[in-house]
């Protein structure tokens, strides 16, 4: 018993660092070629191992490094503060409609489900939100359309909410005497916690990886957020590139297309390598400590 | 029981459903009253309601076309393909990662297999191209230098259904996985102890307490991914292929299609009538799918 | 409201003036809008005076206050923006109490962004085009028809455009934007690199059609095994090297345009002679080596292969200065020799400013696009940006440099010069040299027309044949034309999914369009 047990874990692990491998290995041959010499990269073909190491692409990125700051703290500050908004609505949305016996339930998730089949396009949308409520070129364009609430998350929580937490729990405290408002913080909160720090996760990398609301809602460098950045920098290199025919007295041979593409993506995804970590520690801790306090 | 009472008693959760479906309302649903542009001949001067019908005409092109049946057939077959082979991938793999001991391991593995996720499909397509590219890709390279022939990856379309299988699963198991993850860490491990202490293996737990508990979200989830089998990540099979002709009998979906046919001439009707009948078949199918689950397992039910 | 209203009534005076006196001087309806304008903003402050003073410019000086919003392309921080607006609303107030706008799109995403902003009805005045069909942005409203402005407010615009060139901007008999002053010819060529080409000691003079560059390139290929004579440039090589009016796009297309003849017959372009012959002289070329292997999936640009000696030559467009731009690109020296002469369609070189339908004084966007067509010091001002931060003049030389530490990779300010209303009277960059807007006019005026044009085509009516037709050549055009393809086995297939498609019903409705403009000429 105890020796099989260990033997499973030794192969339980090296299936999962092949796995590791498998989704790492592309990201470790897309880091490769951001720091190989553009020249290079034709002459010898792409590599996991640079045949001649070039930072020029990350030069030209950090080239404006104030805008690029600014990009990732507002990357920060929006995500930290659609992914509180967002986890809140879910929550108050998808604990009611878990609950067995509320009248209406299956029309309200319906109603829910709808949005994910139908959409209007972005016509209507970009209408609504710059017309009647005004939000282009302000904060609130990267955080409230399409990102703060999404009708999957709220699925996904009812799912958990419906399967995890037995009827008796929340009967019980009924019997006691508890308010809604408590048995959703005192007792489904603290027993959401997996689902919760799931949700945040992806609804954070939501809000990180979005650059669509930057695109269509913002046309002020000083609110780009570093996706929107990296994404309009792409598109003017290319530009850049197609069109030396403007006057420009510089070699624009010697800037790495290639490289930049590369570079750009590395540049999105670095800071997730390096916080998340930290953060998984700390999420779980802050829906914890929320819980209790509320 | 007397009905003011029983809507007093419920009143606080209403209210809780109504920041959400506020949202909702604004967000979601007063857009959607633009989808009438799908049957109007759009003109910016007059305006969305404003313009004049067009009948059914926006939704011809969809239809008119020798093609319509190799998209149709490539989008669906791609998405059943990608709704088994994933649950199935995240599912395995989420239990493996519940089975682990070492918890910093755990932490490590569970990171890395969602990088991939973060990736945009645009550099997806770079990437892809760096390895198979016929002149520059490191997939060649290796070929040459164990003696055979390069191949021309992108104008033989062979190889292409299990390449966009294999992208589409590097690209989303870390994503799939974690909403499984999620679920195995909230089942009661005192059900897994009483399992231990009537003497069950490993095996035996995972058949008759894990997989049970994993099933409501593999059916939601399945639920999910079949509203939107008309659908298809344009990135995946329009930028992944890097757009290349010889392989469009095998890449050429719905969306890709609508793409490359109004590419040039941006028809906002025309559009919004493919999405119209995207939707519109994803909501028959999954009307029918789950009036099937809430015969078997009311619970289990989208709604 | 009120100023709803007013400029309502404006509008109003201004159509019946425009209509009432357009039969005996030109100057007339002018003068009267003029003075209404006066009238309405200046408090009934008499402005009759001057009404038969005929020649005397109108001052527009003391109209009410607004503001032109102008969308501009290129890589333009917003500070910049704002501060090349300022400037630019320094001239503008003065003459016609007017401030500019200026926003600034990503290239990338310029025709979805102006698209939102048409169809939002969001303030937007006056927007440039390079990818807009004049044809569909009027029929589908997303542009005023400007005739009546242009006679009221356009003065400068109309004595410098041609007439021919109204033509082509011309629907329903209303024209509808205004043609900037640029490179208007398209001629073929090929650039090579000029170190390689010398090194064959090839006498290039020989060259005059594409399927003469075979005894070069096998030269070249002898020279340097490891090199591709002709590279492509993303994933295509989109020069066809002949003479054809597209006839504004799609399909059918009018051979060898430029020929002394009067046939009209619009062709299935793909199933012509010339056509077979190219994909087959391609597919040659590949198979000896002389193309790259994966050159329609290949990502680089065709230029950055050249620079790194995997490429010798790729084709380009002929046009003043283009040596010394591909110079520039590449970073070696280039030679370019022409395959097919300087000529003109309906759609080449083509490139308009509109004034958009929800222009709330389409009026005042006029009076402004005058001004930035005509006036040099504007024109420059939007080109090029502020003097000292942006650019340095050369007095001597005529000619603009980059102040230090400032080059085109980290300037605030690069607009792309050629789609602003009027590139030709701003004064030129150091590396195009101070003639260079010389020999661009030298060069449109040398420039053969060809006979449609003047030709417009409205797709409108066969929108779904093109859907499945752009779906048919998606699959073989780029693969063929890069000789990646084995035309023998891949043309048969595309035509007969061309036919099936529709193509057909199209050439039918093109030539039916052309032959009833043939007839009106």
């Amino acid at each position: 018993m105890v020796e099989s047990k260990k033997t499973f874990q030794i192969w339980a692990n090296i299936v999962m660092v092949f796995l590791c491998a498998f989704c790492i290995l592309p990201l470790v041959f897309l880091f490769s070629s951001s720091i190989t010499q553009e020249h290079a990269l034709i002459r010898n073909g792409y590599s996991f191992i640079p045949s001649q190491i070039d930072f020029s692409a990350y030069r030209y990125i950090l080239l404006d490094s104030t805008q690029v700051i600014r990009g990732y703290g507002l990357s920060a500050l929006v995500t930290v503060v659609g992914t509180v908004a967002n986890l809140t609505l879910t929550t108050l949305f998808a604990y009611p409609i878990s609950r067995k016996d509320l009248p209406g339930r299956n029309i309200i998730a319906f109603f829910l489900f709808f949005t994910m089949l139908f959409n209007g396009g972005l016509v209507p949308s970009y209408i609504m939100w710059t017309q009647t409520f005004h939000i282009k070129n302000t904060l609130w364009a990267l955080i409230v359309p399409n990102l703060l609430m999404s009708a999957f998350n709220v699925i996904m929580m009812r799912t958990y909410l419906t399967g995890n937490i037995p009827e008796e729990v929340i009967d019980a405290a009924k019997i006691d005497g508890a308010g809604e408002s408590r048995i959703l913080v005192r007792i489904i909160l603290p027993m959401s916690k997996p689902i919760l720090s799931t949700l945040a996760l992806l609804v954070g990398l939501g809000y990180w990886n979005d650059w669509m609301n930057g695109l269509y809602y913002i046309n002020k460098d000083k609110l780009y957020s570093i996706q929107v950045l990296l994404n309009r920098m792409l598109l003017d290199t290319q530009f850049l590139m197609s069109s030396a025919s403007q006057g420009m007295s510089i070699d624009t041979s010697q800037l790495p297309s290639t490289g930049i593409k590369m570079a750009i993506a590395v540049m999105g995804i670095l800071p997730v390598l390096v916080v998340y970590p930290f953060l998984q520690k700390y999420l779980v801790k802050g829906i914890a400590i929320g819980a209790v306090k509320g | 029981m007397n009905k003011k009472k029983r809507w007093k008693r419920y009143l606080p959760l209403y209210l809780m459903l109504l920041p959400g479906g506020i949202y909702l309302i604004i967000n979601n649903y007063m857009p959607m009253a633009g989808i009438v542009v799908a049957f109007k001949k759009y003109n910016y001067r007059k305006g969305i309601f404003g313009s004049d019908w067009n009948g059914l005409k926006n939704f011809a092109f969809l239809f008119k076309t020798k093609d319509a049946w190799t998209i149709t057939r490539n989008t669906i077959c791609y998405n059943l393909v990608f709704i088994a082979l994933g649950t199935l991938a995240a599912v395995t793999v989420a239990i493996l990662l519940s089975e682990i001991r070492a918890e910093r391991a755990k932490k490590t593995y569970q990171t890395l297999i969602l990088l991939p996720f973060l990736v945009s499909i645009v550099v997806v397509s770079y990437i892809v191209y760096g390895f198979l590219s016929t002149e520059f890709g490191y997939v060649n390279h290796v070929l040459q230098n164990l003696g055979t022939d390069k191949i021309s990856w992108y104008s033989d379309p062979t190889w292409w259904p299990l390449i966009l299988v294999l992208v589409n699963l590097w690209k989303n198991i870390g994503y799939n996985c974690v909403l499984y993850y999620a679920t195995l860490m909230g089942i009661d491990s005192s059900y897994y102890e009483a399992a231990v202490v009537d003497g069950a293996g490993r095996w035996q737990r995972i058949r008759y307490i894990t997989l049970p508990s994993l099933a409501p979200t593999i059916i939601i989830l399945t639920l999910m991914a079949v509203s939107k089998i008309f659908y298809s990540d344009f990135g995946l099979f329009y930028q992944v292929p890097m757009n290349s002709g010889p392989l469009i009998d095998v890449t050429n979906t719905i969306d890709t299609y609508v793409y490359r046919g109004l590419m040039e001439n941006s028809n906002i009707g025309m559009s919004a009538a493919a999405g119209v009948y995207q939707s519109l078949v994803g909501f028959v199918l999954v009307v029918a799918a789950n009036w099937i689950v809430r015969k078997k397992d009311s619970q289990s039910a989208l709604f | 409201m009120k100023r709803k209203l007013l400029s309502g009534l404006l509008a109003v005076s201004m159509m019946c003036a425009a209509l009432t006196g357009c039969g005996d001087s030109a100057n007339a309806p002018s003068e009267d809008a003029g003075t209404t304008a006066q009238q309405e903003t200046a408090d009934g402050e008499s402005a009759a005076s001057a009404e038969d003073d005929v020649q005397e410019a109108v001052d527009y000086s003391n109209q009410e206050a607004y503001t032109v919003k102008i969308v501009c392309v290129g890589d333009a921080t917003t500070e910049s923006c704002e501060e090349v607006a300022k400037a630019a609303s320094a001239i503008t107030e003065e003459k016609f109490n007017t401030t500019i706008e200026l926003v600034r799109l990503s290239y990338g995403s310029f025709y979805e962004e102006v698209n939102l902003m048409l169809s939002s009805g969001e303030k937007l005045d006056l927007f440039p085009n390079f990818v807009f069909s004049t044809i569909t942005a009027a029929n589908t409203g997303q542009i005023l028809p400007i005739d009546d402005l242009l006679a009221e407010y356009g003065q400068d615009i109309l004595a410098a455009v041609p007439e021919e060139e109204w033509l082509c901007l011309t629907v329903n008999g209303e024209i509808y934007g205004v043609p900037n002053d640029k490179d208007k010819a398209e001629g073929f060529g090929l650039a090579m690199r000029t170190d390689m080409l010398e090194a064959t000691g090839y006498d290039v003079s020989t060259i005059q059609t594409e399927a003469d560059l075979e005894g070069l390139f096998a030269a070249v290929k002898e020279l340097y095994p490891d090199c591709y004579p002709l590279v492509s440039d993303n994933g295509q090589i989109g020069y066809s090297n002949v003479a054809n009016d597209t006839l504004g796009g799609d399909f059918g297309y009018l051979e060898n345009c430029l020929d002394d003849s009067d046939d009209m017959t619009v062709v299935d372009w793909y199933e012509t002679d010339t056509y077979a012959e190219l994909v087959q002289r391609r597919y040659d070329w590949a198979q000896k080596g002389y193309i790259m292997p994966d050159a329609a999936t290949n990502t680089q640009n065709a230029y950055e292969l050249m620079a790194t000696g995997k490429g010798f030559s790729y084709f380009c467009n002929t046009k003043p200065g283009i040596e010394n731009e591909w110079t520039r690109k590449v970073g070696v020296d280039i030679t370019v020799i022409e395959l097919v002469e300087p000529h003109r369609t309906s759609t080449t070189g083509m490139n308009t400013w509109y004034i958009a339908h929800n222009s709330e004084q389409p009026e005042r966007a006029m009076q402004v696009l005058n001004e930035m067509r005509s006036n040099p010091e504007l024109s420059n001002l939007l080109i090029n940006g502020i003097e000292g931060e942006h650019y340095l003049v050369d007095e001597e030389a005529g000619v603009l440099t980059y102040p230090e530490g400032v080059d085109a990779s980290n300037t605030t300010y690069s607009s792309v010069a050629w789609i602003w209303p009027n590139e030709l009277i701003s004064i030129p960059w150091e590396a195009d040299g101070p003639d260079i807007w010389t020999q661009t006019k030298e060069f449109n005026e040398s420039a053969k027309l060809s006979r449609a044009f003047g030709f417009m085509w409205d797709n409108s009516d066969v929108l779904n044949e093109i859907t499945a037709c752009n779906n048919v050549t998606a699959k073989y055009k780029d693969a063929m034309e890069c000789g990646s393809l084995n035309p023998e086995e891949a043309l048969p297939k595309m035509i007969q999914e061309l036919k099936d498609a529709g193509v057909e019903t199209i050439i039918a409705e093109k030539q039916s369009q052309l032959d009833a403009w043939a007839a009106e000429q």
